[in-house]
């Protein structure tokens, strides 16, 4: 039997009818249509379904989504500004650390988290927050580029 | 991967959970975080008819410390522990324990209680809250228990909680005395994977020699263990080399790991006496000896 939550979705409140079993990924891509949230292993390991949940990174493929009841939920969609792209988006294209693109979206959301809770990361610190993102293409050297780039851009934008 | 269907309960308080519990005696099932639990539902290892939602419950996600104990409520997150200033100064152990766990998005929503419910002998928390002698104050609908958390974990995936019960708080008592902790885990890559083997050191000592000592093992046997027979061994001993190598020959005595894929019985034992050893020392060094 269908359930009510409500949920807001990158800024938009949403009232939902949904199953109990439903995840928070199965009502983004199949509830709301938001299907820049990818399921990758589908058991929290590799990264590609990582949302914000007020703020906090989770992992929507494990994430029960009636447990959301008045929360606020970010993907990969909420990130840039419609069409104009964030600068974490945009450094990930200019330096490269896009190929197949299925990890991208998990990897910019953690990306825009690390740098909302700490704007001027080391590179260990980059290493670190993305070490539950896996990525089979790039071997990873172009994302920390990226991400650091991204990092010198908002603050220099800060400062501005 | 989808799950089974079940349906899901919102309970208020404890007692509505217990009631709740105790309503489903087959088919009912807790979530917190959920991490652990919807992945094994999604593979039908487990299909519970109903799953009763703690963090539903208001109140229970706190990390507080008072003068003589830490508490740690029933929906406090991973995050929320390795958050806090009081585990990083009183309780080192723990905070490296539980930032051993997965990952960032994993660690905000996955709950501590809930790691050690599922009961799972190569879990992060429950070594270094067995080394800090933690106690757990168990709900039921008759009243409240408390268990110290040695005699919580029965045997693979299997806990001291019976029917309609469920861990309230995490209380760890706070030392007096300068304590020396340790853990150290020994795991095949450096990031998300569960430990092959973890040890969780923490001693006390004075100018005779140790005052106390305890070491708690992951995945080095059906559940999390204790090193009884380590600890009485280092006990009035003075702490050094000697005793710290006897210790950790001990301790691969008394382990009792398993083969997996992972690794084979006789190579989780000799690592447990290389990180035994490892922990004692580095426990030992920083209350000024060894």
């Amino acid at each position: 039997m269908r359930k009510a939550l409500n949920i807001e979705i990158n800024g938009r409140k949403q009232a939902l009818e949904i199953e109990p079993n439903a995840l928070l990924l199965d009502v983004l891509r199949l509830g709301v249509g938001l299907t820049g949230t990818k399921e990758g292993c589908g058991e929290g390991v590799c990264g590609s379904c990582t949302v914000m949940v007020d703020g906090e990174l989770v992992r929507s493929c494990l994430t029960l989504a009636m447990q959301l009841e008045g929360k606020s939920v970010t993907t990969i969609e909420g990130i840039s500004n419609g069409s104009e792209l964030h600068p974490i988006q945009r450094r990930f294209l200019e330096h490269g650390a896009v190929q197949c693109g299925f990890c991208s979206p998990g990897l910019i959301v953690t990306a825009k988290a690390l740098l909302s809770s700490n704007p001027d990361p080391s590179e260990a610190e980059v290493r670190d927050a993305i070490r539950g993102n896996f990525c089979r293409c790039t071997g990873y050297v172009k994302i920390i580029e990226a991400i650091l780039a991204a990092a010198k851009e908002l603050r220099s934008a800060a400062h501005a | 991967m989808a799950l089974p269907k079940f349906d899901y309960l919102a309970p208020k308080s404890i007692g509505e959970a217990c009631a709740a519990l105790e309503a489903n005696p087959d088919g009912g099932k807790l979530i917190a975080g959920g991490v652990s639990l919807l992945r094994v539902m999604k593979f039908r290892i487990m299909s519970p008819d109903c799953l009763i939602d703690l963090k539903s419950i208001p109140g229970l996600r706190y990390v507080q410390c008072d003068k003589d104990v830490l508490r740690i409520g029933a929906t406090a997150t991973s995050s929320d522990v390795l958050k806090s200033s009081d585990v990083a100064e009183k309780f080192p152990l723990l905070s490296q324990a539980i930032g051993r766990i997965a990952t960032t998005a994993v660690r905000n929503w996955a709950t501590v209680v809930g790691n050690i419910c599922v009961g799972h002998t190569a879990s992060d928390p429950s070594a270094a809250l067995l080394a800090l002698d933690a106690e757990l104050v168990i709900a039921s609908p008759s009243g409240e228990r408390t268990l110290p958390i040695d005699q919580f974990f029965l045997g693979h995936m299997s806990t001291a909680l019976a029917e309609a019960e469920l861990v309230r708080e995490i209380r760890i008592p706070i030392p007096k005395e300068p304590v020396g902790m340790a853990y150290l885990a020994h795991a095949g890559r450096a990031a998300m994977e569960t430990p092959l083997i973890a040890v969780g050191a923490a001693l006390m000592a004075n100018g005779k020699g140790c005052t106390s000592a305890s070491i708690s093992l992951a995945g080095s046997a059906e559940t999390p263990i204790r090193l009884t027979r380590a600890e009485e061994a280092l006990i009035g001993a003075k702490l050094d080399d000697k005793a710290i190598h006897n210790a950790a020959l001990i301790a691969a005595e008394d382990c009792a790991p398993d083969s997996d894929v992972y690794a084979s019985a006789e190579y989780r034992r000799r690592l447990v006496a290389v990180y035994v050893r490892d922990a004692l020392l580095a426990a030992a060094g920083r209350i000024g000896h060894a």
